[in-house]
């Protein structure tokens, strides 16, 4: 049975966890948990923070201008002996658990602040460190950015490492990104754009925008404005906020983040094409179905990113920064320790619990499959900890019941005879090839259509066996309270 | 600073009306759907099926 670690660089940091969050870390007893056969999930997800400055100085920024001022302490850059001990730790950890697949976000701070040659030195460690000892691991690989240093050469660097690119934009107009600036008070969109129209002239490169909510901009114009650079995928933020420092507008019982949500929504589900992918609508479209999540603001799955500071540090989830100081540290370094002692540490534990570490009424709430109690940092009061609802409850309950019933009435219209539909333009390709070239042709996508359906026809019987709930999990009553 | 009355207020503020019933929906049932956005988007969650473990619980500060 693992103990929690106190060792002289942790117990400090939990310190501090005890006065300012006493849920997780006075009442979550990680012992009792592994005791109880509650295994934990490996991480899966590595951001390496290899610039600890940044360009810009964007008003609202969790790193620079909330709780948190440890950027201060950590070194301009992540130096090659941290980053080869943390391609060690991540290959480490791959083999330990038999990863088929880590995650590498490159971030900071601005990861851009570093030369073109230089830029794919992380990636390219770990893919050396993972051929030694998790051969069968393979890795994908994105830079989180704010573009405005986006330039030919650096691109082609990242291009031919294999890194795709995610842009941070408030909006594709000047006036969205007022709050995007240096520390000269000077705007970024300029130079974010022109890196943008480069990204968007790549798209085997561009991963997509992320975009924090203002609601001081109108949701539609803002949407178009961003569609004019071609992303594959708009991530659309909540500001980061608490119970603390509620978000602006925040003025219960209204719900303006969930309107500004659904007029998004509203102009993206009725257009007469899929014009880009929005993370959270898919998110919450996938929850409602019962299909995993692959985001971390949202359903019950469990936390599966660390964070490795520029000094070395594991941190947990960045954004916790914004809760109060030191709310990410974890007191632990890669120099001393493996990512399965990281597993173990309060902070991630109560993140990779699910339905048992939410307050009360969150538990039995019938939305909690889908939104999961929202983003962990959006539940935080001061001296109590994470286990409230999210500050944002309100505005997701409108949310999710805002694309549910738009989901059944789009479930409700009649189907199509895809089949029937296809049959011409199926019927031309055919009189164009040879018999024997058009078998040969469709005998690979056949097979892989009916293995999908195979699998999708499996999981939609599972589903069913679970009843409306789908599948429960095992409460966790002795080992968390 | 939200108080909590506010947020005990905040989290019984439900929307009337139950949420709908989606119990009878699922991708098997969706593909082929005539919705020139909802198609496409449950062809991508195909992907969530046929490969589980390579959903990654995506990183919020990141985009991909």
């Amino acid at each position: 049975m693992r103990q929690t670690d106190t060792s002289d660089t942790v117990l400090p940091s939990l310190r501090n966890h005890l006065v300012h969050a006493p849920w997780p870390y006075a009442r979550l007893d990680v012992a009792a948990l592994r005791a109880a056969g509650h295994r934990p999930h490996p991480v899966r997800q590595f951001v390496l923070k290899t610039r600890s400055r940044c360009n810009l100085a964007c008003t609202y920024c969790y790193v620079y201008e909330m709780a948190d001022q440890g950027w201060r302490a950590q070194p301009a850059a992540m130096s090659p002996a941290t980053t080869a001990r943390a391609a060690d730790r991540i290959a480490e950890h791959a083999a330990a658990h038999d990863l088929t697949r880590v995650d590498l976000v490159l971030h900071g701070g601005e990861p851009l602040l570093t030369a073109p040659a230089e830029l794919a030195a992380p990636v390219d460690a770990v893919r050396a460190a993972l051929a030694r000892t998790s051969p069968r691991t393979r890795v994908t690989a994105t830079v989180q950015t704010n573009g405005t240093l986006l330039t030919r050469g650096r691109l082609g660097a990242l291009a031919a490492a294999g890194i795709r690119v995610g842009v941070s934009l408030d909006g594709g107009l000047p006036a969205h990104n007022a709050r995007r600036v240096d520390r000269g008070g000077r705007p970024g969109f300029g130079a974010a754009a022109r890196g943008l129209r480069l990204l968007a002239r790549h798209p085997e490169s561009y991963a997509g925008v992320l975009c924090v909510v203002d609601l001081a901009q109108d949701p539609v114009e803002t949407y178009e404005s961003l569609l004019d650079f071609a992303p594959p995928v708009i991530g659309l933020l909540l500001p980061l906020a608490n119970w603390n420092t509620p978000p602006p507008g925040h003025r219960p019982p209204r719900t303006p983040y969930a309107d500004w949500l659904v007029a998004v929504f509203e102009r993206w589900w009725h257009d007469a094409a899929l014009r880009t992918r929005i993370r959270i609508f898919e998110e919450i479209i996938a929850l409602l179905l019962g299909l995993p999540a692959a985001t971390e603001t949202l359903g019950l799955a469990p936390a599966a990113t660390a964070v490795i500071e520029t000094d070395g540090g594991i941190e947990q989830a960045d954004s916790l920064k914004s809760a109060y100081e030191g709310a990410a540290a974890t007191g632990m370094t890669v120099e001393s320790h493996g990512f399965d002692a990281f597993l173990d540490h309060p902070g991630l534990a109560a993140r990779q619990l699910g339905r048992e570490a939410l307050a009360e009424g969150c538990r039995a709430c019938e939305l909690v499959e889908v939104c999961g109690g929202g983003h962990y940092p959006h539940r935080y009061r001061a001296a109590e900890g994470f286990r409230q609802p999210s500050v944002y409850c309100a505005d997701l309950q409108v949310l999710i019941r805002h694309i549910a019933a738009a989901l059944r009435r789009a479930a409700e219209r009649p189907a199509t005879d895809r089949r029937a539909a296809e049959q011409p333009a199926t019927d031309r390709q055919a009189a164009e090839q040879p018999a024997t070239d058009r078998r040969a042709a469709e005998r690979p996508a056949t097979d892989r259509r009916a293995a999908e359906q195979q699998a999708v026809d499996r999981r939609a019987a599972d589903r069913r066996a679970a009843g409306p709930a789908g599948p429960g999990r095992a409460p966790l009553r002795a080992a968390a309270s | 600073m939200a108080t909590r009355q506010q947020e005990a207020e905040t989290a019984a503020s439900a929307c009337p009306g139950r949420l709908p019933d989606l119990s009878g929906f699922d991708l098997a049932a969706l593909r082929g759907i005539d919705h020139p956005v909802l198609a496409p988007v449950i062809e991508g969650m195909v992907q969530r099926v046929t490969h589980p473990a390579e959903i990654l619980n995506a990183f919020d500060s990141g985009v991909a």
